[in-house]
């Protein structure tokens, strides 16, 4: 941390530039689901106080609450997000943010990185942004999400498009998300870069030994039902999301099993909680 | 001679601001290029809540940007659905390859009874064989509704997966749930990892305008032996966002491939979301049965507004501004977006993207891109705009797209531009460790 401030004062100085004059601060967005209190239910507060540690002020952080039921761009979804993230940055003086997000999360950072004008708070938030961290993002969308939703367009009766199921699912059907990274997103094999980098880590196994404490890690019925649905998918996934997909967009940072403690793959479930020294690793990157 | 240096002096003055007319280059094959305009029958109370706020936003890129595609799709599924006296009876699952993974979910209000007949353990599977497997046998993998949910997916209530045991190979297999009777209907989903079968499905065109012919193509392939496979029946529809369907009518082409054209009626009701081709199927390969399903999600939409082909170039202590013509027929916020490309050593490099978005009236208007101070530095004439796309987006449409759209030379930027071509300072540097 203290390396990388000297590197920037040093460049800044160098190239006659201003020296590094705000804050660093970080922010987590949670996935599909309709969040109220995500750094209980969603994040954990371990894993929340344990990244935040890399802060030189460790209450600049920033835990997003927003309805990610909703189509990526919608009010609720990335605008909630800038309704919660652009006052965090004004009034904080946030110039230097990282960004840790887990699964469609990383789809709403690049809605909001791929379309700047949607929203006049958009500039400044891209402008404020470092990195961003996508832990398991759904960039590609998931086969598990064409499931999910082909028993709704079979049910007529019910009407599928009345909200009955979640719009961010049918979003993160494969060919829909498809469609939006050839249009609306940025950051995909083939299209232009986005105006911050992107950086996914992608979970490759789930893990549910009974015998095995690592399967206990985030919870072991949840990664018990991951293991169930890792037959829809590639050899390597986190039980959600091929590793295609969560590399799918951006610069892979790195796969679990190079970086975790033990070399432990990380379900898509623990890859928002504090497992395996992901939390650590998070920490440092600060 | 006094008299001419003040006019010289205005009319240098006025070519450093502002360049004179430009024309876009002639669309090219494969462009998306509204003939007429159109607006909605139906106001969207969307875009009247839109903001009105112009923003523009450019960046640095660079690397190799590739040319728009048409959408794919691919599957090695089936779904049908069957009535409890047909699932007490038996259906048949036609697969291809061993472990299949077959799902079942309740269709429409199914009490515990119904939910209960389809749990795995209440099933009986036979083989090709004749050999009859009950109460689980046959079966790994067996899942009832409440492990699928601890897995946080929205799988509808009362669904139950399993996966066929590879001892029973491949080929027909009878489904049997007993103690099942009545009208209740059950979707059946057989997903084959393993099979050589795939069935593609693509459209002609990544994007459509309303009025324009949709051609879809379904092929089989065998990954095993590497080529096509006859299909011997396709049956499918298009469904708009708004959920009207239109059935498709399937026939073999001139390169025996089976294909299917839609005109497109894109003027409904603003509603959110991708059109879809919803298809199915069928072939018999080297005597095996081989069913398909598949989808594939296209946008279209109604052409509401259209670049004129005019542009200009004006300079400022920023940067450049491009400003485009747009006609307009609806009210609504328009985005313009394009790469910027730029002569370096010799070769054309994307240099940056840049957006702008405005709200525009009814009629002629303006809509504008701006280059930060910095991103054209270090190239040189000849630029090029390319993919400069029009969209609309509180009804998420994607308007006009043009592969390569604008050529500048050196003479086409305002002297200030030229001399402003300086870098910006440089952030604040950080290396990912």
């Amino acid at each position: 941390m203290r390396k990388h401030r000297l590197l920037a004062a040093l460049a800044a100085l160098l190239l006659g530039g201003p020296a590094v004059a705000g804050n660093t601060g970080v922010v987590f967005v949670h996935g599909t689901g309709k969040q109220t209190d995500a750094a209980t239910d969603y994040w954990t507060h371990e894993m929340i106080d344990s990244v935040r540690q890399g802060l030189p002020n460790q209450s600049m952080y920033l835990v997003i609450n927003c309805d990610f039921d909703q189509y990526m761009w919608t009010a609720p979804a990335a605008g909630c997000l800038a309704d919660q993230l652009y006052p965090f940055i004004v009034n904080n003086n946030i110039t230097d943010l990282v960004v840790e997000t887990h699964s469609n999360g990383g789809n709403i950072l690049r809605w909001v990185m791929s379309n700047p004008t949607w929203d006049s708070r958009y500039p400044a938030i891209i402008s404020a942004i470092r990195w961003v961290n996508a832990l398991a993002p759904s960039s590609l969308g998931t086969p598990l999400a064409d499931a999910t939703i082909s028993g709704n367009v079979f049910e007529t009766s019910v009407g599928w498009l009345l909200g009955y199921k979640s719009d961010a699912v049918r979003q993160q059907q494969t060919s829909w998300m498809a469609n939006y990274n050839a249009t609306w997103l940025y950051g995909t094999a083939g299209r232009p870069a986005l105006p911050k980098p992107f950086y996914n880590v992608a979970g490759s196994d789930v893990e549910t030994s009974i015998f095995d404490g690592d399967s206990y890690c985030g919870g072991y019925t949840l990664n018990l039902g991951l293991e169930v649905t890792q037959a829809w998918l590639d050899s390597c996934s986190d039980g959600f999301l091929n590793c295609t997909s969560q590399k799918g967009a951006g610069i892979n940072w790195f796969t679990d099993t190079s970086r975790t403690n033990g070399a432990e793959p990380l379900s898509h479930n623990q890859s928002r909680r504090k497992c395996f020294g992901l939390d650590v690793i998070l920490r440092n990157d600060i | 001679m006094n008299k001419r240096i003040p006019l010289l002096a205005a009319l240098l003055a006025a070519m450093s601001a502002q360049a004179g007319n430009l024309d876009l280059l002639p669309p090219q094959a494969g462009d998306l290029q509204p003939s007429v305009l159109a607006a909605p029958s139906a106001p969207s109370t969307a875009a009247l809540a839109a903001p009105r706020a112009a923003v523009s936003f450019s960046w640095a890129a660079s690397g190799a940007v590739a040319e728009p595609a048409a959408p794919q799709a691919h599957s090695r599924e089936t779904y049908f659905e069957a009535s409890a006296d047909e699932l007490a009876r038996g259906v048949t699952l036609h697969t291809t390859a061993p472990r299949a993974l077959v799902r079942l979910q309740p269709l429409g209000e199914a009490g515990p009874r119904e939910a209960l007949a389809i749990h795995p353990q209440s099933m009986t599977l036979t083989a090709a064989n004749g050999k009859s497997f009950a109460q689980g046998e046959g079966m790994e993998m067996l899942v009832a509704a409440d492990k699928l949910a601890k897995a946080g997916l929205p799988f509808a209530p009362g669904t139950s997966a399993f996966r066929v045991h590879p001892n029973l190979g491949s080929g027909p297999l009878t489904l049997k749930a007993e103690g099942l009777s009545g009208s209740q209907r059950y979707l059946v989903n057989v997903v084959e990892p393993d099979s050589p079968y795939v069935m593609n499905m693509r459209t002609d065109a990544p994007h459509y305008l309303h009025g324009a012919t949709v051609t879809v193509t379904p092929e089989l392939l065998d990954t095993a032996r590497g080529g096509r496979a006859a299909l011997a029946r396709v049956e499918g529809s298009i469904v708009s966002p708004a959920g009207r369907s239109f059935p498709l009518q399937f026939r073999p082409g001139k390169d025996g491939r089976m294909q299917a054209a839609l005109p497109l009626d894109a003027d409904e009701d603003a509603a959110p979301g991708l059109w879809e081709v919803r298809a199915h199927g069928s072939a018999t390969v080297k005597g095996q049965r081989v069913e398909r399903s598949i989808r594939l999600a296209f946008s279209a939409a109604l052409p509401t507004a259209r670049l004129t082909r005019a542009a200009s170039v004006e300079s400022g202590p920023e940067g450049v501004r491009l400003h485009f013509g747009v006609e307009a027929a609806a009210a609504g916020r328009y985005e313009l977006r394009a790469l910027v490309y730029g002569t370096v050593a010799g070769k054309l490099q994307l240099l940056a993207v840049a957006d702008g978005a405005q709200w525009l009236e009814p009629g002629s208007g303006d809509s504008a891109l701006d280059l930060k101070r910095g991103l054209l530095a270090g190239a040189g004439a000849p630029y090029e705009i390319r993919d400069l796309t029009l969209l609309e987006q509180t009804r998420m449409a994607v308007l006009q797209r043009q592969r390569r759209a604008l050529v500048l030379g050196d003479t086409d930027l305002p002297r200030t531009t030229q001399l402003s071509l300086a870098p910006e300072p440089a952030a604040p540097v950080h290396v990912k460790r």
